[in-house]
């Protein structure tokens, strides 16, 4: 086991940590609002809209997972990848 | 024996289907349903259909590439977007725009969850068998220590892995993960599942083509002998 593979494990698995993490703790949080205190996301945007607040926070939990999801199609076919591949040429740290 | 086990195994996830399926009846109304005939005829149709032709399909499959769809010719891309199409058929279209019709825009809620579910799968389970090179998901569950389905599924089973053989025929070690996340995203379901086609394969009841199975094999073989350095 080269040190170089456990530096790829290790950052892999925090960088998945945190991404878990980022996903996880927003959706809950807007989920237990919905549940607990609707009248919160049921406020207008403005006073003359239609549109309520929790229909923007929804649209924005959705963009953000395209975002999440893009940072570690990033990172993983670039850093990842990269360090992989060195690994594969005998590379030992 | 495994075969009376398979048959009650499947019978106990119908009825626990069937069983929620009641409940959330019971929810959504409190009015008796009277038994829709033509609606579970139609179903079992579909059933019956798509198992005969994965049947008939996999009769046909006589390599690794032929197991694959196309023969293995779907870039990772090109199946993002064949799934991006199938869920926004169904999930997007159907569900979600009756859902808001329905509830307004509470519907809202549902749209998120889909969208969170995609990223989670991807993050806790698609990136740990990345790499991995033609070892499936089945392959992979089929290859846990403890084979017995039932036995033990509260232990968490951490597999070595080795990416198939490299484009030179030198077998390369790169990569170990362990293979199942956590004992959170592998249900008990799940996991009674894949330990049905564990035992199939034991038995060499496994209905792929000879080659297929000898490539598991040699798959196999690999995770067997651990990470060369």
């Amino acid at each position: 086991m080269t040190p170089l593979f456990n530096t790829l494990v290790r950052r892999r698995r925090r960088f998945v940590a945190c991404l878990t993490a980022v996903t996880i703790v927003p959706y809950y949080a807007f989920i237990l609002v919905a549940a607990y205190a609707p009248r919160l996301l049921a406020v207008k945007v403005t006073s003359t809209s239609i549109v309520s607040i929790g229909w923007v926070i929804g649209v924005m939990l959705i963009v953000g997972t395209w975002l999440l999801t893009g940072l570690y199609v990033r990172r993983a076919n670039g850093e990842f990848d990269g360090i992989t591949a060195r690994i594969l040429l005998g590379e030992h740290k | 024996m495994n075969r009376v086990r398979q048959v009650l195994l499947s019978a106990a996830f119908l009825s626990l289907s069937t069983t929620s399926y009641a409940a959330f009846e019971a929810v959504g109304a409190a009015k008796a349903h009277e038994v829709n005939v033509s609606a579970i005829i139609m179903f079992l149709m579909f059933v019956v259909s798509t198992l005969g032709i994965t049947w008939w399909a996999s009769s046909k499959t006589r390599s690794m590439d032929e197991f694959y769809t196309a023969g293995s010719g779907i870039t990772g891309f090109q199946n993002g977007l064949a799934l991006a199409g199938d869920y926004m058929s169904a999930a997007a279209l159907l569900g979600v725009t009756s859902m808001i019709f329905f509830n307004g825009y509470d519907g809202m809620i549902y749209v998120v969850s889909f969208f969170i579910a995609w990223p989670l799968l991807l993050f806790l389970f698609a990136e740990r068998i990345r790499n991995l090179g033609r070892v499936t998901i089945a392959d992979i569950a089929s290859y846990r220590p403890d084979p017995d389905p039932l036995a033990g599924s509260g232990r968490l089973a951490d597999c070595r892995l080795l990416l198939s053989r490299g484009s030179n025929g030198r077998r390369r070690p790169t990569d170990r993960v362990v293979v199942w996340p956590s004992l959170q995203l592998r249900s008990d379901m799940c996991r009674v599942a894949d330990g049905g086609l564990c035992h199939l394969r034991r038995h060499g009841r496994h209905d792929m083509g000879s080659n297929h199975q000898g490539d598991l094999d040699a798959v196999r073989r690999d995770i067997a002998r651990g990470p060369r350095s």
